[in-house]
């Protein structure tokens, strides 16, 4: 993570000077993540790649604007995470009305269950989650950045990332591995 | 806190790897007398292998790069952006041709009062020589145009060679650690429900 840092870094450096290679360089080493990161958030493949390709556009329109330029990541996250909610917030009504507002309880995963069984298990409990809470899941166990990095995406305090984290993650764990009823 | 027991440690941190080594040493310890939070950190550990069993999607299809149209940019972003190479290598060269020119053919600049005495422009010694020079001029932008896209294009092949490669290498390491992982909390998942029948066992004896 630290050579990474050190070479985005360079690149964001070369890239403000002018460099295209250095920022398609850029592009192809986070394409993946960022969209990964976005269609957890907005379900939705083609809304993904649009919001993906949107948030790599401002970056690139605004990279004279980035203070710390080793701080690329958090930074391009923090893009893609106001144009996620942008959507979310414009597609809300329709959404809702989608919704039956009654989810089932998903089964929890057990030592027999076929990996797409268990994909459907984490889908429906992540679906359970509020918005923010699934993408504090999202930053911290798909994506693998620090509390304190987290906190510069999302623009909130450290405790209140925890917070929601944590919150997300007893739910998750009530409906991935919930206690025997035995005990 | 998870724990009903009364420990003040905090096992998602330590899970999902915030702990310091102090803390880390602490929940270890805890656990190894502790059942009920051993119990807890290996639900934990079985949640974050289910989270981490959905595989990454492939985008449907590339971001587009700086070079795409997508990235050009509006006519007022244009303005403030450096010129490109060719652009100033062909400039240079426009430049040098116009310097040449100017001492080839001297008869061009005007001193001030000779107007009415010295021709504006006085053919040339040569007069074969100027549609010459200006293919030799065009073939020399062309050239240098052709140089520098050729450098540029073997370097963006090249820099994308080398991201492949790390990319490649990276996941590779990803992929081993989780497999390791997984493997690790799968163990710690069996022990616990080794743990929860022994307990209902020994609740069935006890009634």
């Amino acid at each position: 993570m630290i050579f990474r840092e050190v070479e985005d870094r360079d690149l964001v450096g070369k890239a403000r000077r002018g460099d295209v290679d250095a920022y398609n360089l850029l592009v192809s080493r986070w394409e993946k993540r960022v969209f990964n990161y976005v269609f957890r958030l907005v379900s939705n493949r083609e809304d993904a790649m649009d919001v993906t390709q949107d948030a790599f556009l401002k970056a690139y329109q605004n990279l004279g604007k980035l203070d710390d330029a080793g701080r690329f990541a958090p930074w391009l996250f923090r893009i893609a995470h106001n144009e996620s909610f942008s959507l979310l917030r414009k597609m809300k009504p329709e959404v809702a009305g989608d919704e039956s507002g009654i989810e089932p309880e998903p089964l929890p995963p057990g030592p027999r269950m076929l990996p797409m069984e268990t994909s459907l298990a984490v889908n429906a409990a992540l679906a359970r989650l509020t918005p923010e809470q699934k993408e504090a899941v999202v930053l911290k166990v798909y994506q693998g950045f620090k509390f304190d990095e987290m906190s510069e995406i999302l623009g909130i305090p450290v405790s209140t990332v925890k917070s929601r984290l944590y919150t997300a993650l007893e739910l998750l764990k009530n409906s991935l591995s919930p206690v025997s009823p035995a005990r | 806190m998870l724990m009903r027991c009364d420990s003040e440690l905090d096992l998602i941190a330590y899970q999902l790897g915030e702990a310091t080594a102090a803390e880390r040493r602490a929940v270890e310890a805890h656990i190894r007398q502790c059942e009920e939070c051993a119990g807890e950190l290996a639900r934990l550990g079985v949640t974050q292998a289910a989270l981490l069993s959905v595989r990454e999607e492939e985008p449907p299809r590339r971001i587009a790069f700086v070079s795409d149209k997508v990235f050009e940019p509006t006519w007022w972003q244009r303005l403030w952006q450096p010129m490109p190479a060719w652009a100033l290598a062909a400039a240079s060269i426009v430049a040098g041709a116009i310097v040449f020119h100017a001492v080839w053919n001297p008869g061009t600049v005007v001193a001030p009062g000779h107007i009415a005495q010295t021709p504006l422009r006085r053919p040339l010694p040569d007069a074969a020589a100027a549609p010459m020079m200006e293919a030799k001029m065009v073939a020399m932008v062309q050239q240098a145009v052709a140089d520098v896209e050729k450098r540029a294009e073997q370097r963006t092949r090249t820099l994308l060679a080398e991201a492949d490669k790390r990319h490649e290498l990276d996941r590779s390491e990803m992929l081993a650690v989780m497999n390791a992982n997984y493997e690790e909390l799968s163990k710690r998942y069996k022990n616990l429900l080794r743990y929860t029948a022994s307990v209902d066992t020994q609740a069935a004896v006890g009634q």
